[in-house]
C-alpha cells in the first residue's frame, strides 16, 4: 500500500467504515437507524445520504489535489 | 401497445445503429477493437462507465427492490459510491500504467503468462456471461410488456442487437452507445424526478406519508421505508451482499477494461470521478424519489397496472416504468421504457466486448497462438465469441425470467468478488503472490461461488424447482471471497517457503 496518499487512505478508511455502519447497522440496530434526527430524517437516512456524498466531495478534492501535484 | 413506446425504441436502436456503422469504419486494428486506440477523454470515459455501470439493475431492479423491501435497498445504492472510491483511490493509477487490453495483462506481468491467462480468461468470462444474462431478463420484460411480445422473441431481439454493435463497433461503438445511454438516463431520471414531485405537490412530506400509507392498507408490519428488515438479512448474509457488491463492481471486467481507453493516469481518475458523480445523482433520485413514489402509486394501485393474476404487469421489475406513466402519462411513459431499453443495451454490449476480448486476446491470441495470431485472426475471433455468447444468453435469459435483477446482479457480482478481485488486488499490492497462489485461488474462488449459486435458494429452488435450499443464504460472495483470499495468500505462502527450502 506503499504508493497511496495520506488523503488516499483516510478516504477509503472513511468511505468503508460508513459501508461497515450500515451493513452491521440493518441487521443488529434497526431501531437505531429508524430513530429521526431532525425534521423526520433517521439516521439510516443520514447515512445513505452521507454515503453517497461524501466519496463525491473527497473523490473531487483528491483529483484537484493531484493534478496541483503535478503541475 | 404504445405508439410513443414504439416511436421511441426506434429511435433508440436507429441511433445506435448509426454509432455502431460511423464506428466500425473507424475501427481498424486489435487496439481500436479493444480499448478505442485508447483515445478516449476523461470526462467522455466517466460517462461511458456510468452508462456501462447503470444496468437494468439500477433503473428496474433497484426501484422494484425499494418497492418490495424498502430500506435494504441502502446496501444495493450504497456499494456503487464505495466501489468508485475503490477504484479511485486504489486501482486507476496501476489500472492505466500496467494495462493494456484487458484486466488479465496486469496480472501477467509478474505471473507466469499460460496458466494465469487460462484461469483469469475462464473467470472473467464466467462473470460478464452471469451478468449479461441479467441484463437480459430484465430487457425481455420490459419488451414483453411494452409491446406485448412473448419473451423468448424480446431476449432473442437484445442478443442480436448486442452482437451487432460489438461485432461490427467494437470499443468505439460500445463507447457512444454508453455515452448516449448515460446521458438520456440521467435526462429521464431528472425528468421523472420532477414530474413525480410535480405529482406530489413539491412536498416529500406529501411523498412519504402518501408511501406509508398505502404501505399500511398493504397490511405491512412495519414501516418498510425507514426500519431496515425488508430483506431479512442476519449479519452474514447483510456483509456478504455488500462485500460482493462493492467487490465485484471493482472485478468486473466490463468496467476494468473502460481504464485501458484513456491515453492516461490523469484521464482515468477524472473517468472514475465523473461516473461516481453520475451514478450518486441517479442513485439518490431512485433512492430517495422513485422508489418512494412506487410505493406511493402503485401499492393497492388500479387494475390498469395489474396483469390476469392481479400482480404488477410485466413483474415488479417494471415498477420504475409504471411510475413513469402515473406521473408522465403515455409519452413520458414511452420515454423513460426507451430510455431503460438503451440502458441495457449499453450495458450489454460492453459485457459481450469484455467477454469476446477474454476469448479472443487472452485465450485464443496469448494462450492458443502464443502471441503468434495475426490482428485480423483475433478479430474475426473476438466477433464470433460475441455471436456464441449472445447464443448462450438467451437460454440463461430464459431460464431466469422473472426473478429480480437487482438480486441477480448480487449473485453475477459474487463471482467477480471472489475471482478477479482477489487475483487483481493482490497481483497489484502483494510482491509475494505466487503463479501457484493465484491459479489455485481463482479456482477455489470461481467453484464456492458457483456451487454455493446452484446449492442456494435462487438455482435450487427458484430454478430447478426444489423445495429447500441446501446452502440457506442467498448471498454466497463472502464465503466465497475468504475461500479465495485464503487459498491465494496461503499457497503463495506455502509456495515460496517451498522454492526458499531448495
Amino acid at each position: 500500500m506503499g504508493e497511496l496518499t495520506a488523503f488516499a487512505k483516510i478516504a477509503l478508511a472513511a468511505c468503508f467504515t460508513m459501508f461497515l455502519a450500515l451493513l452491521f447497522g440493518i441487521p443488529l440496530f434497526p431501531n437505531v437507524l429508524a430513530t429521526p434526527v431532525f425534521l423526520g430524517i433517521t439516521w439510516g437516512y443520514l447515512l445513505v445520504i452521507g454515503i453517497h456524498l461524501i466519496p463525491v466531495v473527497l473523490a473531487w478534492t483528491y483529483i484537484r489535489q493531484r493534478n496541483e501535484e503535478q503541475k | 401497445m404504445s405508439i410513443v413506446a414504439v416511436t421511441c425504441f426506434v429511435i433508440v436502436i436507429l441511433i445506435t445503429l448509426i454509432i455502431t456503422f460511423f464506428a466500425a469504419r473507424q475501427t481498424q486494428s486489435a487496439a481500436d477493437f479493444y480499448v478505442a486506440g485508447g483515445r478516449i477523454g476523461g470526462t467522455q470515459n466517466g460517462l461511458a462507465i456510468a452508462g456501462d455501470f447503470m444496468s437494468a439493475a439500477t433503473l428496474l431492479g433497484t426501484t422494484a427492490m425499494i418497492f418490495t423491501s424498502g430500506y435494504d435497498t441502502a446496501i444495493y445504492v450504497s456499494s456503487a459510491p464505495i466501489a468508485f472510491t475503490i477504484f479511485l483511490f486504489l486501482m486507476t493509477d496501476k489500472l492505466r500504467e500496467l494495462g493494456h487490453f484487458t484486466f488479465v495483462d496486469i496480472l501477467v506481468i509478474k505471473l507466469d503468462e499460460r496458466p494465469i491467462r487460462i484461469v483469469a480468461a475462464i473467470t472473467a468470462l464466467v462473470s460478464a456471461l452471469m451478468y449479461l444474462m441479467v441484463q437480459i431478463v430484465g430487457a425481455g420484460a420490459l419488451i414483453q410488456i411494452l409491446f406485448n411480445i412473448d419473451y423468448t422473441f424480446a431476449v432473442i431481439l437484445v442478443s442480436v442487437l448486442m452482437v451487432t454493435y460489438v461485432s461490427l463497433g467494437g470499443m468505439l461503438a460500445t463507447t457512444w452507445v454508453q455515452i448516449t445511454k448515460a446521458i438520456l438516463l440521467l435526462g429521464g431520471i431528472t425528468m421523472l424526478a420532477i414530474l413525480t414531485m410535480a405529482h406530489f405537490g413539491f412536498d416529500f412530506e406529501a411523498l412519504y406519508s402518501s408511501a406509508r400509507s398505502k404501505n399500511e392498507l398493504a397490511g405491512a408490519t412495519l414501516d418498510r421505508l425507514v426500519i431496515p428488515g425488508g430483506l431479512g438479512l442476519d449479519t452474514l448474509a447483510s456483509l456478504s451482499l455488500g462485500f460482493g457488491l462493492v467487490f465485484g463492481l471493482v472485478g468486473s471486467p466490463h468496467l476494468l477494461m473502460r481504464f485501458f481507453t484513456v491515453p492516461d493516469a490523469r484521464a482515468a481518475r477524472t473517468s472514475a470521478a465523473v461516473a461516481m458523480t453520475a451514478v450518486v445523482y441517479v442513485n439518490l433520485i431512485i433512492y430517495f424519489i422513485v422508489g418512494v413514489a412506487a410505493i406511493s402509486l402503485l401499492l393497492k394501485l388500479e387494475p390498469e397496472f395489474l396483469d390476469a393474476t392481479g400482480q404488477i404487469a410485466g413483474g415488479t421489475n417494471m415498477v420504475a416504468v409504471h411510475v413513469a406513466r402515473v406521473v408522465g402519462g403515455d409519452v413520458f411513459y414511452g420515454i423513460m421504457a426507451a430510455v431503460a431499453f438503451a440502458t441495457i443495451l449499453a450495458v450489454v454490449a460492453g459485457l459481450t466486448l469484455a467477454s469476446a476480448s477474454a476469448v479472443s486476446h487472452d485465450l485464443y491470441a496469448s494462450v492458443i497462438k502464443k502471441g503468434q495470431a495475426t490482428e485480423q485472426d483475433e478479430l474475426r475471433v473476438s466477433r464470433l465469441t460475441a455471436i456464441v455468447l449472445g447464443v448462450v444468453v438467451i437460454f440463461l435469459g430464459l431460464a431466469f425470467e422473472g426473478q429480480n435483477v437487482a438480486y441477480l446482479v448480487s449473485l453475477a457480482l459474487a463471482v467477480a468478488a471472489s475471482t478477479n478481485f482477489p487475483l487483481l488486488i493482490l497481483s497489484m499490492y502483494w510482491s509475494g503472490f505466487t503463479t501457484k497462489g493465484a491459479v489455485i485461488g481463482g479456482i477455489v474462488g470461481l467453484v464456492t461461488t458457483l456451487v454455493l449459486m446452484v446449492l442456494g435458494p435462487a438455482v435450487w429452488v427458484g430454478v430447478l424447482g426444489n423445495a429447500e435450499p441446501i446452502f440457506p443464504s442467498g448471498y454466497p460472495a463472502l464465503y466465497a471471497m475468504v475461500a479465495a483470499f485464503a487459498t491465494m495468500i496461503g499457497v503463495s505462502l506455502l509456495d515460496r517457503q517451498v522454492a526458499t527450502a531448495r
